[in-house]
């Protein structure tokens, strides 16, 4: 299933005389040591060096509430991302996702269909049967790569596609916009000075970091992730881990799609597919290797803050939207950049 | 004509601290070809490597038609007119005939292919290797004697000056074979060296003018091939002293009881073009060997054991009971354990510490409820990796580790599950010699406490030193049964070589 | 026997789906709904074939439509500067050829996977092309449109740019050495380095391909359009790589054609929405119908491929 990369193993003359004796006691300036794999935090820092004077406002404390306030969701979507990668697929279909959970959870919710029985509208089993959506629909996103052994980001994109086309022929484009006045006082309440969503984030991130370094199933993760091959050999239930690995990616994109439905009032049936590159910007710079294998629950944290604190710089710089989208895809490019360098380097010593 | 075209001088080789060409020092005169045999892992397919320019040398030198000859790659080597036909086919199932054999240079006319040279070109290269077939027709509907001799024509066509051939008869028919030496005959009077690998003694016999005999590494024999025979051969190729190298076992008087069913069987296990109705038994505290040449299906066998594999007839057994549905998961269960032939690919986690290496086949044992217990897995994994003297840093990511130590892990893993079947496959590869006796008294250990063990090594004092018992396998069969008084290595290669040239 | 049947299977698609439309509408099989049909998918056309391109060499192009789009917006932007229709013919496969440098730099030089890379591309160059129209609608000169209305003999010219692009495709793919190394880089690039081949010179090369096709389909829809939009050209690469792959090519690299498979895929898309449009079907079901023709090409190719590997 995992995607094949096949770097030229040109043999390399220079590396062939190491003996592994040298390999394993290779001595590195502690300053690249401390640097090494942290390539995301260092451009971070530099950036925010670089655009301080221009926008000074930044470091008010309202501007650090709204980059936490809008890292929130980000971050959810962004923890789901980073088990796809960790397993070596990838998850187009944020967008869709979205969409389908936002349109079925309050058209549910404000009953607009007939054929739903009262009972349906009950918030708390359409948040259910929303975030179940999302689970279902990851799991099948996962039976294909697994069971098929399609390509992860074909499958992904052409689901992207369908669940995107189905809210919008769901809705005929239009906006559900009525929900109800309790139900959304509920989801913009404040504790602590801080917002429910991101309080939810956070324990999202809490359950993603004990899952990856304590649980059975983290540690399948990234044995399957690593060496996929290896797992099955020696007994892990590869199929089943990325099954339940796609899972839980599209039970965290629709629980996004919940925040970002409470925090917009209204379910949109087409939702920007950028939120893409900020979702798989922040999970890279967090660390997630994008051949698998790699990921920590706290970087993905520090990951979204990294975007959405680029985001938020560049509302404040007043750019316009198209810019946006150019800085956002670029840090993808430089993200995979790095990531590829840094496979392209393991890949030599291997061959050392 | 006498002038030297290929000259090596005190060539050497290491892999770690393996040393697998040791000051190879001979020469290739124009117009000769050389025969060069050995048992498997004895350095021939090193030196190929090197000389295709795949590898590069330690040290000593080459030198090709009096001029220093290091290729960087293969292109380079093939530009200096040294040219490799591999075992392996490189070819390409989608495109022609013609194709396949101009790929890096197809002749150019304006814009495009001047097919009608491609045509001819290629026509006339396959009258030479003698394969009627039209230049035209794709690669895919070709048998594989076909398209090894596509493989020979790519080889020829540059001109080569020296052209290396590994094993090339192995998928080629009979007269297909004669048309090959005939080929070689032809290119020799035209003053071309040939270099001819093969375990068909008589054929390099008959066709070489020089035969050198290497044995790990070294060369045993270098004379003209008038004044050799056949056992004479055998003898330069297995001659080796035995090492102190394997721990003494026991032996087991209680083992063989015809009423106990062995831990486990194999009935009649078959799988088309490969393995072909073989059954053995391994029982309790046994070691039993597979020996064979390269190629000769014992990875496969394994592989269908473990069920990675199809079977198309035959079964398995566990003390008696036949396993059907078998995987690897199931296997675990049931207490089997495999070490796999490439530990990179297959055996382990390179950008994981060594405990998790360790546990990676455990970690269901050492959770709760899906909760890890960190602290008594971690404690076992150490336990197992003092117990196998793993050295090194257990920190770092295992592939800064150095082969042995990777190899121990991955006996650790499989040793932390207690394994009652273990299938070993090449477990001392690319391993250091230290480790190695470390590994081989690892082995026996668990033989003695009663671990069913099949071993498959290309290495025979291996299988000498450790097995109760050896089975040879020639073309997927099981050609001999060896118990340990027989053991030799000549007894071995006589029943893995093919029968009919050895009078 | 089978290969050849699935070999064929593409053009029995296209009947069967042709007959069905026929059978549900009678405007479907009309000589000028024909006509109409072809002149749609000559666009698609040309876009399926560099698509085909990239997938015979392994690699993908998630950036057609943005390309299409940049491509545009930049003749767009000449043609209301400088009033000169021969500089925006000129621009638009100039444009598109620094695109796919780009993209075949970032793949081969730069070592990302080729989805990745294109796909950050995607944004990126709609982004830049946003930025040019500054995301307003720019409607061009009727000498520029005109081309779409113009005959080669008889023929409509987008049909005959199309021709003569998918033409030249399968000249260089069948006839040329680039392009059959190309396949043999699809099919194993480490044994085609080993057969001597310049692989990151071809993966390059081929990118550049894709990219004056973006540009030549942008042409194309740019003429019977006759505005570039901020959405021209999205979600277009969904239908070039659902119609390079019904069309036959293999996501896995080596298999494919360019005529006839990525006319016939082209053809077999475009008369999807086509049939769609004559029965009145519901508009807002069409992306979710996009979608479920590409599911169906990749499972088309994964059955295809799995049945040949274990043969």
């Amino acid at each position: 299933m995992v995607r094949t990369s096949s770097p030229l193993t040109a043999p390399s003359r220079h590396t062939s005389s190491h003996t592994p004796g040298q390999i394993e006691q290779r001595s590195e300036h502690p300053l690249l040591a401390a640097l090494r794999g942290r390539t995301g935090v260092f451009c971070i820092a530099l950036y925010l060096l670089c655009i301080y004077p221009f926008c000074p406002e930044l470091a008010s404390t309202g501007q650090v509430l709204a980059v936490v306030h809008n890292a929130a969701p980000l971050l959810v979507l962004a923890l789901g991302q980073t088990f796809v990668l960790l397993l070596g697929g990838i998850d187009l279909s944020v967008s869709g996702v979205i969409a389908l959970v936002s349109i079925i959870s309050a058209s549910f919710i404000t009953r607009q269909w007939a054929w739903a029985p009262a009972w349906t509208a009950e918030p708390s089993l359409s948040i259910a049967a929303g975030l179940l959506l999302g689970a279902v629909i990851g799991a099948v996103h996962g039976f294909a790569v697994s069971v098929l052994s399609l390509p992860a980001f074909l499958v992904t994109m052409s689901s992207m596609m369908i669940l995107g086309g189905a809210a919008v022929w769901i809705t005929h484009g239009e906006r559900i916009g009525d929900l109800p006045i309790p139900l959304l006082d509920a989801a913009q309440r404040h504790y602590f000075g801080l917002d429910i969503s991101v309080w939810i984030a956070i324990s999202l991130a809490l359950v993603a970091l004990i899952v990856l370094r304590r649980t059975l199933w983290g540690q399948w993760l990234f044995a399957v992730g690593q060496n996929a091959r290896a797992a099955y050999l020696a007994g892990c239930p590869v199929t089943w881990v990325l099954i339940s690995g796609f899972a839980w990616c599209g039970a965290c994109s629709a629980l996004a799609a919940l925040l970002y439905t409470a925090r917009m009032e209204t379910a949109s049936p087409t939702f920007p597919g950028e939120i893409l590159l900020d979702a798989i910007g922040a999970a890279v710079i967090g660390g997630t290797s994008l051949s698998g294998g790699a990921a920590s629950a706290l970087g993905v944290v520090g990951g979204t803050l990294a975007i959405s604190l680029m985001a938020q710089s560049l509302t404040l710089l007043n750019l316009a939207h198209w810019h946006v989208l150019m800085a956002k895809g670029s840090v993808i490019l430089l993200a995979a950049f790095f990531d590829a360098r840094r496979r392209a380097a393991s890949a030599a010593e291997l061959r050392s | 004509m006498s002038e030297t075209l290929l000259a090596c001088r005190n060539v050497r080789k290491q892999f770690g601290s393996t040393v697998v060409l040791n000051d190879m020092t001979v020469s290739v005169p124009s117009g000769t070809v050389l025969g060069l045999v050995g048992e498997n892992g004895a350095g021939k397919s090193t030196f190929l490597n090197i000389l295709g320019g795949v590898l590069a040398p330690d040290g000593g030198e080459i030198e090709l038609q009096g001029r220093r000859y290091t290729p960087a790659n293969p292109i380079a080597a093939a530009r200096a007119g040294v040219r490799v036909v591999h075992q392996e086919l490189n070819l390409f199932p989608n495109l022609t005939i013609a194709e396949n054999l101009f790929l890096d240079e197809l002749p150019a006319r304006w814009f495009g292919i001047d097919r009608a040279r491609l045509q001819r070109e290629a026509t006339d290269m396959l009258r030479r290797v003698g394969l009627r077939r039209d230049a035209r027709s794709l690669i895919r509907d070709l048998s594989p004697g076909a398209r090894q001799l596509i493989e020979i024509g790519r080889a020829l066509r540059t001109g080569a000056k020296l052209i290396v051939f590994d094993e090339p008869t192995t998928s080629l028919t009979t007269p297909e074979s004669e048309h090959l030496f005939e080929l070689i005959r032809e290119l020799r009077s035209q003053g071309a060296s040939i270099i001819y690998v093969s375990h068909n003694l008589s054929d390099v016999l008959r066709l070489a003018d020089n035969v050198l005999v290497l044995r790990d590494g070294v060369v045993q024999t270098l004379d003209a091939a008038t004044n050799l025979n056949e056992s004479v051969l055998i003898r330069a190729m297995v001659g080796r002293e035995m090492t102190q190298l394997f721990p003494r076992r026991q032996p087991q008087p209680e083992r063989r009881e015809a009423s106990r069913p062995a831990t486990l069987e194999l009935r009649g296990l078959t799988r088309r073009n490969c393995i072909h109705d073989v059954s053995l038994r391994v029982d309790a505290g046994e070691i039993v060997g597979l020996a064979g040449l390269m190629g000769s299906g014992r990875t496969e066998l394994l592989k269908m054991i473990y069920g990675l594999d199809a079977t198309d007839a035959g079964e398995v057994l566990v003390d008696g009971v036949p396993y059907r549905r078998r995987c690897p998961r199931g296997w675990i269960k049931r207490g089997m354990a495999f070490v796999t032939e490439d530990r990179r690919q297959d055996g382990l986690l390179l950008d994981s510490n060594a405990r998790d290496n360790t546990l990676l086949a455990s970690w269901r044992q050492y959770s709760v409820g899906g909760w890890l217990q960190r602290r008594r897995a971690s404690q076992a994994a150490t336990q197992i990796q003092d117990e196998l003297l793993l050295r090194g840093d257990r920190r770092v990511i295992v592939r800064r580790l150095s082969g042995g130590n990777q190899q121990k892990l991955v006996f650790a893993k499989w040793g932390l599950r207690k394994p009652r079947i273990l299938l070993l496959d090449e477990p001392t590869r690319g391993v250091d010699v230290g480790a190695k006796m470390e590994l081989y008294s690892t082995i026996c250990r668990l033989a003695d406490a009663g671990t069913a063990v099949l071993l498959v090594s290309s290495e025979q004092e291996e299988l000498i030193g450790l097995c109760d018992r050896l089975h040879v396998m020639r073309s997927g069969k099981l050609v001999a049964e060896l118990q340990r008084a027989e053991f030799s290595n000549e007894q071995i290669l006589r029943h893995a070589l093919d029968p009919e040239q050895i009078a | 026997m089978t290969r050849k049947l699935v070999a064929q299977l593409p053009f029995i698609v296209l009947l069967v789906v042709a007959f069905t439309f026929s059978l549900l509408t009678p405007k479907f099989a009309t000589t000028a709904n024909a006509a109409n049909l072809l002149t749609q998918a000559s666009s698609a056309a040309v876009l399926a074939g560099g698509m085909s391109f990239v997938l015979l060499a392994s690699c993908i192009d998630l950036s057609v439509g943005s390309q299409m789009f940049f491509a545009a917006a930049v003749a767009g932007k000449l043609l209301l500067a400088y009033e000169s229709v021969p500089l925006a013919i000129v621009a638009m496969p100039l444009v598109g050829v620094c695109c796919g440098a780009v993209h075949g730099l970032l793949v081969t030089w730069a070592g990302l996977a080729p989805f990745i890379a294109t796909m950050a591309s995607l944004f990126v160059l709609r982004g830049a092309g946003l930025w040019l129209t500054e995301t307003r609608a720019m409607n061009l000169p009727a000498e520029f449109t005109g081309y779409a209305d113009a005959t080669v003999a008889g023929f409509p010219l987008p049909i005959v740019i199309a021709c003569v692009t998918l033409l030249a495709l399968t000249y260089l793919h069948r006839r040329t050495a680039f392009g059959r190394q190309i396949v043999a880089i699809g099919h194993d690039r480490e044994e085609a380095y080993k057969a001597g081949i310049n692989c990151s010179r071809t993966i390059w090369q081929v990118y550049l391909v894709s990219g004056v096709c973006c540009a030549i389909a942008g042409f194309i829809s740019l003429t019977q359009l006759g505005t570039v939009s901020p959405s021209f050209g999205r979600d277009r690469e969904f239908n070039a790589i659902a119609a390079a792959v019904l069309g036959g090519t293999s996501l896995s690299g080596g298999t494919g054609s360019i005529l006839p498979g990525a006319a016939i895929g082209a053809i077999l898309v475009t008369m999807v929405f086509n049939g769609l449009n004559l029965i009145d079907a519901n508009p807002y079901t069409y992306p979710l119908i996009t979608g479920t023709v590409i599911l169906f090409a990749i499972l088309c190719d994964a059955v295809r491929h799995r049945h040949f590997a274990t043969r």
